[in-house]
């Protein structure tokens, strides 16, 4: 998702958009993951969709738990435990992220297994869609990672459930998609029910009310979200996401109680690259968090002049607010909105938990 | 800002047409480029500025209303555009410089001395009785305390007693707090169940409210959806 001196080059051709021939795609090899061994896991995929140059797409893919432990040569009737996951994406992903499906609003597989959305319509870009959907896994970097939760620690799942995969693609100013396709594989690789000994609960928090405005251009905000765990949390999985005017995203271990901001050294990740925020993991990451706590988050802001194609006119088209101050609120196109999320992975499981 | 769904989206439509603009004459990309000098408040200090800071902590309403809070008052938990219960706690102050002030928001359990957090940058709204305050119509202005889904407290979040701490502090690093007990309610007109149900000390994530979507209970009006996007 960086964006390289060879994806500078493209970016004049993107100001031509619908006034010329469109950027020769850059040929790029599909993600190519094959799936585990029958009986070891099972594979999500996505298969090939474009993504035109001048757009977002954000892709919702459903996938009944059943049938994936099926086709991975798994007991399609009991409950799988994940412990290693691999994601495989092509060049343009600005995130993706699986969910367990819970309270379905207007996003609903019965709908179709593959939900569109682009440049902001459809309801894959509607986030109350999934407010209560539980995270599996996420990643914001382009091409792999291979994660393998520590020993005897594993994600339950159930086979009823169902699971979405939202892939976030973008071919615009402030990220591109060379190819002009998206692709992306992701592996759960499974152990036996008997060698389980933790379950891994994950956190996700996002403060939707933010704005970084001309007239305020250097604002920051902080968020706390809980375990709600009587027994110490060890944080072994972390990302956080905004778009370009992020300057800085940490996240601290956090008591529960403090109202004041944790000392640094309570710090277990940072991020001061919007564009390919860092992914740390077990064992490089290994927080203990008290009985209690929880997670401290803190976002930081520096407000850019949007790109002349957009302009001041344009974002203050967006604002609901009408403040007329060239604002950028939460939302999910990169160019026009801002996010502050959080995504943390953790165990004992208590719960999984959703702060919002 | 609440509740402008379809707004919203026909806003969103807007998008890819504002990024076709001039197409004859391709200008240079400035997603990169720093605000430099460019921006900045240039609100005028609100009172007197020799004078001890002074703050009242404020709230909004059932109705979107500003409310004052003080010791003992009843606290409004709002639907926000991304669901979930969110205490709108703001200052109303003067002997301020209103821009750049931090608006730290706490809210804590008695019970089990756990607290909710929101803490941000704003300025101030400089209205004419000579104070600058959260603005009604904006509320990245009041510190967002987002308690529901109630996975944190020993108790309901509603109709129980908690303690909210409003912290106002200026670009100077000069400080005023206070410290209220206050009694969360849900009394948002159409939205009580789903409150009730999120709020409830025993929800978990994902649990249906009573068979229906969280905020559309038996007893709750219909509502437009919230205008909140993002992935």
């Amino acid at each position: 998702m960086r964006l390289s001196s060879s994806r500078f080059a493209l970016l004049p051709a993107l100001w031509l958009l619908g006034c010329g021939p469109d950027p020769t795609p850059v040929p790029q090899p599909a993600a190519q993951l094959d799936p585990p061994p029958q009986g070891q896991g099972f594979q999500l995929k996505t298969g090939t969709f474009q993504v035109p140059v001048g757009s977002e797409k954000q892709d919702c893919f459903f996938f009944r738990m059943s049938e994936l432990a099926e086709t991975g040569g798994l007991e399609p009737d009991a409950p799988v435990y994940v412990h290693r996951v691999q994601i495989d994406q092509t060049e343009g992903s600005h995130h993706m992220n699986v969910f367990r499906v819970r309270t379905i609003v207007e996003l609903d597989p019965a709908n179709g297994l593959v939900q569109e959305g682009t440049n902001g319509q459809g309801e894959c870009f509607d986030s109350p869609n999934w407010a209560d959907w539980p995270l599996v896994a996420n990643s914001q970097l382009d091409g792999n990672l291979d994660w393998t939760f520590p020993e005897g620690v594993a994600n339950e799942f159930q086979p009823d459930e169902w699971l979405m995969l939202q892939t976030h693609y973008v071919n615009v100013t402030t990220q591109v998609t060379p190819s002009g396709e998206g692709n992306v594989r992701v592996n759960f690789w499974t152990m036996p029910k008997e060698e389980v000994k933790e379950q891994l609960g994950t956190l996700f928090a996002t403060k939707q009310s933010i704005r970084v405005c001309k007239s305020n251009p250097t604002p920051s905000f902080d968020g706390t979200c809980q375990f709600g765990s009587s027994s110490p949390v060890n944080i072994i999985g972390a990302n956080a996401h905004f778009h370009s005017r992020g300057k800085q995203f940490d996240m601290f271990s956090w008591d529960g109680t403090s109202i004041d901001p944790p000392a640094s050294s309570a710090r277990f990740y940072q991020s001061m690259t919007w564009d390919e925020p860092p992914m740390m993991v077990s064992p490089e990451l290994h927080a203990v968090v008290p009985p209690g706590g929880g997670v401290w988050y803190s976002c930081g802001y520096q407000w850019q002049m949007p790109p002349q194609s957009l302009g001041c006119q344009g974002l203050d088209a967006l604002d609901a607010q009408k403040a007329d101050d060239c604002c950028y609120t939460f939302g999910p196109l990169v160019e026009a909105y801002e996010h502050c999320n959080i995504f943390v992975y953790y165990y004992p499981k208590s719960d999984n938990i959703n702060c919002f | 800002m609440l509740r402008k769904h379809a707004h919203f989206k026909a806003l969103l439509v807007f998008v890819p047409t504002i990024s076709l603009l001039s197409c004859s004459a391709p200008p240079p990309p400035e997603a990169t480029k720093d605000a430099g000098v460019i921006g900045g408040c240039r609100l005028p200090f609100v009172g007197d500025p020799n004078a001890p800071m002074e703050m009242d902590v404020i709230a909004l309403g059932a109705n979107g209303k500003l409310e004052t809070v003080t010791d003992g008052s009843d606290i409004t938990l709002i639907f926000p555009p991304q669901g979930g219960r969110v205490l709108f706690a703001g200052v109303r102050a003067r002997n301020v410089n209103p821009c750049g002030v931090r608006i730290a928001g706490a809210l804590r359990d008695p019970v089990s001395k756990q607290v909710r957090i929101d803490n941000r940058t704003v300025n101030l709204e400089v209205t004419e009785d000579g104070y600058g305050r959260s603005s009604p119509g904006d509320i990245s202005t009041f510190a967002n305390i987002a308690v529901c889904p109630n996975h944190w407290s020993d108790q309901d979040l509603m109709d129980a007693p908690y303690e909210l701490t409003v912290t106002l502090t200026d670009e100077d690093g000069r400080k005023v707090t206070h410290v209220w007990e206050v009694v969360p309610r849900c009394d948002e007109p159409g939205l009580v169940s789903g409150c009730r149900c999120q709020c409830d000390v025993d929800y978990m994530l994902g649990m249906a409210c009573g068979g229906l979507p969280v905020d559309a209970g038996a007893e709750d009006a219909p509502h437009e959806p919230s205008d909140a996007s993002g992935d």
